[in-house]
């Protein structure tokens, strides 16, 4: 684990520069938002990053509940910490958007309450974590994991469950410049490595947290 | 650690770096402009002042228009650097604690160790 670590460092820090460059020097300047285009980069790789940590998530909190793992419980929570950092850079990133293209921070439009609805049930999701004993902990997050889940397609269509004008409707053709799409494949890429990098960091963390919660335990039963 | 903080300060200075590398359109050029327009349109002598006044104008409007989309765009990369930052010095110190819990739990246990042999 430590030696991909090693060897996945320096090739994020390598995918980040290339990504910035890219994204000023390579991507056209889009005709109609012009410079602020380029927020759209970042906030939609980290929107499609939000589906996959969230998605791992519920994998593990299912695979879980089958075979009673704590590692896939571990993997569980640190997919889920990771959407959520991911999900608050959509959160954050969005109304600079929007208070360009919309002359507003916030609207109550469809995919913005979807995602923050999405952002609070795994809020939730660490809530009930941090307030359960060990090993109720472990199963009623799995289940709150997989029931969160259900919100992700949620938000993925909710421009076509719901009518709105502000975000473009799933299906719409839009005409994008080859270097635009290049340049956002490049960077989601980036952001999917990223998310690796930062699973396998959290995944230690929380593996050596579990290690110190035992060898405590096992301290105060031999006192006691 | 450290790298991934100190690369990631580095990305974001070249950034801001770039993006304060728009270029401002130069009083020569406006006067160009003016020359070429002027040669374009037959502008008569008396409507000279207006028409320079007219391009300085908009060329103000275009260049404050652009400083206020990079002041978004600016904004927006900012506040995702500092989110990843803020997350990966969380994993950093949370990882710093437990080691020195468990190195502490370890000394703990040599000394325990060390009493019962005595």
């Amino acid at each position: 684990m430590g030696k991909l670590i090693k060897i996945l460092l320096p090739l994020i820090a390598i995918l980040l520069f290339l990504s910035i460059y890219l994204i000023f020097s390579y991507a056209d300047v889009e005709k109609s938002m012009l410079e602020v285009q380029k927020i759209f980069y970042l906030h939609v790789s980290a929107a499609m990053t939000v589906y996959l940590a969230f998605g791992v998530n519920f994998i593990f909190s299912i695979k879980y509940l089958v075979k009673r793992k704590s590692n896939d419980d571990l993997l569980a929570a640190s997919a889920a910490e990771i959407g959520l950092v991911f999900c608050t850079i959509v959160l954050l990133s969005g109304p600079i958007w929007a208070k360009y293209a919309w002359n507003t921070w916030w609207t109550w439009e469809a995919r913005l309450t979807s995602t923050l609805v999405l952002w609070l049930m795994y809020i939730g999701y660490f809530i009930l974590r941090n307030a359960l004993l060990a090993d109720n902990r472990k199963t009623f997050s799995a289940v709150l994991g997989i029931i969160a889940f259900i919100n992700v397609p949620i938000v993925h269509y909710a421009t076509m469950f719901w009518e709105t004008k502000l975000h473009p409707e799933r299906g719409t053709k839009l005409e994008v410049l080859p270097t635009i799409r290049n340049t956002w494949m490049f960077v989601l890429l980036t952001f999917i490595i990223l998310f690796v990098i930062l699973l396998v960091l959290q995944y230690q963390t929380k593996k050596t947290e579990s290690r110190y919660e035992a060898i405590r335990r096992k301290h105060l039963q031999e006192f006691s | 650690m450290r790298i991934v903080i100190v690369v990631s300060c580095v990305i974001v200075l070249v950034l801001l770096f770039l993006t304060m590398q728009v270029p401002e359109i130069s009083e020569d050029k406006i006067k160009q402009a003016i020359n070429d327009g002027q040669s374009v349109s037959e502008v008569k002598d008396e409507d000279q002042q207006a028409l320079q006044d007219a391009v300085k104008k908009i060329v103000e409007q275009l260049e404050s228009n652009q400083r206020t989309r990079l002041k978004y765009l600016v904004a927006a990369y900012l506040v995702i650097w500092l989110v990843f930052m803020l997350y990966l010095l969380r994993i950093g110190k949370q990882q710093q604690t437990l080691d020195q819990r468990l190195a502490q739990i370890e000394l703990d246990d040599s000394d325990n160790h060390d009493k019962s042999v005595e």
